[in-house]
């Protein structure tokens, strides 16, 4: 090839690399083999919030229990407190949590099931009643059915301490089997409905989040991160899978296409609880392509979709990463 | 994407060159932002945009007695997002970088009272083409592919403008406006859902030379006619400068800021140009 022929390969190849283009991801500040605690400290426990904080002393703040429009009793902290409360361990993940967002951790919350605490009030279910009403401070609701009223929780401590603010405080309801965004915090008010109540944030309404809102078999890796460059050898992958009150039976790791490999379940206490597992893999140079799929003691196993199927109604997906060795 | 790449920039204003004029410059612009505007609500965005746009750009004149020029622009852009992800552990600060080709934007234009160069009207047309694929930023890992800058709108728009201008001694002035056709064309990308509304554009500009210097202040819009939840509107206020370093070279100095914007982050950016011209 004479010179204008390479001087023209050269320009065609640099305009193909141009239009084309490039891209780089940099962990800024990269974790160096970190271990997943079974109990997430609270200031890595996920936050999220579509309105922001309110503003409210939690010492003062009331919550008010009614039926329909007519008040059935008031409390406050100091009522809560007097109570004698019992510790629950208890995981939340955002209906919103995906690969790239993994909002989920799992604490022990010290409260009491709210049917405990309507009874210490002399609170009884309106037979009419057909569902439940939530309301926090922040503006948020949510609509539960009735058939929940003997799961629910209100909890005012976390991991030993009491509540802090952006977690809820001064209460906050556990909702066993359904994402977070039934669990809400900064409750003002909960309410006997003898219709049916709809969330504004829900699909009913606005195109949002499932009304129901029932967890789904997924599985997320925590380490190494998607794209992220490894050792040659042996590598531990670990992360966390979850079904909510279905529990986890057995997560399942393949690599490149392989066969499926069964992954150590490191904490599996149950239902409502995540299961932290891991899984040491042999690497050799290259890319490599690790999928994690989970199966739960009800025989429901998490979609093969990496992503999930369905972003509004919470994340379904067995996770798949690609490392670089 | 940044309220900084939506001013039309393959526009060369109200006077059009005649047959053989030749204007040409290369330049390097920064942008950073911190704050993005979504659905009306200026924010903190989650991290930090910086930009950075190598680009070039061309003015010639077509023909003779009848002014008639072609204009080009095709930048490079660089686009840093510093931002965190969220994993079971907790927040964890990336960096994700994308460097493609920008929107290659052609115009021609035409003056329309050739006869009065003082205070010439025009009338032009700018066409923006994608010379990139939306859908394949972040593709090399789709995981995080959200944070990663895409060039523009990845979109076909079309502009025509009517431009007016007048000078007096040292002073000029110039102004136009436009229609802005934003079309649903897109290249190498089918984004569900996207629906871009058409809008106006507006400028005006006043400059003042001194000897070899000249000052220029400039104030840009892009709007939509009806506002949505993904068009893009933006309000620019420009200074810049243009010192002369001979017969032929310049070098253009530019710093502007956003001061109000619609689906789009807010930010501030500073160039540097270096020009060449026919006498």
């Amino acid at each position: 090839m004479n010179r204008r022929g390479l001087l023209k390969l050269g320009a065609t190849a640099t305009l193909s690399r141009l239009l084309a283009g490039c891209e780089r991801f940099v962990v800024i500040d990269p974790r160096v083999d970190p271990e997943l605690s079974p109990i997430t400290p609270i200031g890595e426990f996920y936050r999220y919030q579509v309105l922001g904080y309110p503003t409210l002393d939690p010492a003062t703040h009331e919550h008010l229990v009614a039926h329909e429009d007519t008040a059935l009793a008031r409390f406050d902290r100091a009522f809560l407190q007097s109570l004698p409360a019992r510790d629950k361990e208890h995981t939340l993940q955002c209906i919103g949590s995906s690969p790239a967002v993994q909002r989920i951790g799992n604490a022990v919350w010290t409260g009491l099931p709210l049917v405990e605490i309507l009874h210490a009030l002399g609170v009884s279910v309106p037979p009419e009643a057909v569902g439940l009403r939530i309301d926090g401070l922040d503006g948020y609701d949510a609509g539960l059915p009735i058939g929940d009223l003997p799961s629910l929780w209100l909890v005012w401590g976390m991991n030993g301490e009491t509540l802090p603010l952006e977690h809820g405080a001064p209460a906050r309801l556990l909702v066993p089997g359904r994402y977070g965004v039934k669990n809400l915090k900064w409750i003002t008010a909960i309410t006997f409905v003898d219709e049916p109540h709809v969330s504004f944030w829900s699909e009913a309404i606005n195109g949002g989040w499932s009304e129901e809102a029932s967890y789904r078999a997924n599985t997320l890796v925590a380490h190494p991160l998607d794209g992220a460059p490894v050792d040659e050898g042996t590598v531990r992958f670990i992360g966390t899978a979850f079904a909510g009150e279905d529990a986890i039976a057995a997560v399942e790791v393949q690599l490149d296409g392989g066969p499926w490999r069964p992954a150590t379940l490191d904490y599996a206490p149950g239902p409502g609880v995540w299961v932290l597992w891991s899984i040491d893999l042999e690497l050799d140079r290259g890319a490599h392509e690790a999928q994690v799929r989970c199966t739960t003691e009800g025989g429901v196993t998490s979609s093969l979709e990496p992503f999930g199927t369905d972003p509004l109604g919470g994340y379904d997906g067995s996770m798949q990463v690609t490392v670089f060795a | 994407m940044t309220g900084w790449l939506l001013a039309s920039v393959a526009l060369g204003g109200a006077w059009t060159r005649d047959q053989g004029e030749v204007y040409t410059k290369a330049a390097v612009d920064v942008y950073g932002a911190s704050r993005v505007r979504v659905a009306g609500e200026l924010e903190d965005s989650d991290g930090r945009y910086l930009g950075t746009q190598v680009s070039t750009y061309g003015e010639v004149g077509l023909s003779k007695g009848h002014p008639v020029q072609a204009t080009a622009s095709v930048p490079l852009v660089v686009g840093a997002h510093r931002t965190q992800i969220y994993d079971v552990f907790g927040e964890l600060p990336v960096r994700a970088t994308t460097v493609r080709m920008g929107d290659l934007r052609l115009g021609l234009q035409t003056a329309l009272l050739p006869t009065a160069p003082e205070a010439p009207v025009a009338l032009a047309g700018e066409l923006k083409l994608p010379l990139y694929a939306n859908g394949r930023v972040g593709s090399s890992l789709p995981t995080y592919a959200e944070l990663f800058p895409r060039p523009g709108d990845g979109n076909i728009d079309g502009t025509a403008w009517l431009l007016g201008g007048a000078s007096r001694g040292a002073w000029f002035v110039e102004g136009g406006a436009g229609y802005l056709r934003r079309t649903e064309w897109f290249i190498g990308w089918d984004p569900e859902g996207v629906a871009y509304e058409d809008g106006g554009v507006a400028r005006a500009k006043v400059g003042w030379r001194a000897g070899p210097v000249l000052l220029i202040g400039a104030v840009d819009a892009v709007w939509a006619w009806r506002p949505g939840p993904t068009t893009r509107e933006a309000l620019t206020w420009s200074l810049s400068g243009w010192v002369e370093l001979s017969d032929h070279w310049a070098l253009e100095p530019r710093v502007a800021t956003e001061t109000w914007v619609r689906n789009a982050s807010q930010g501030t950016s500073g160039g540097l140009g270096l020009s060449w011209r026919t006498r």
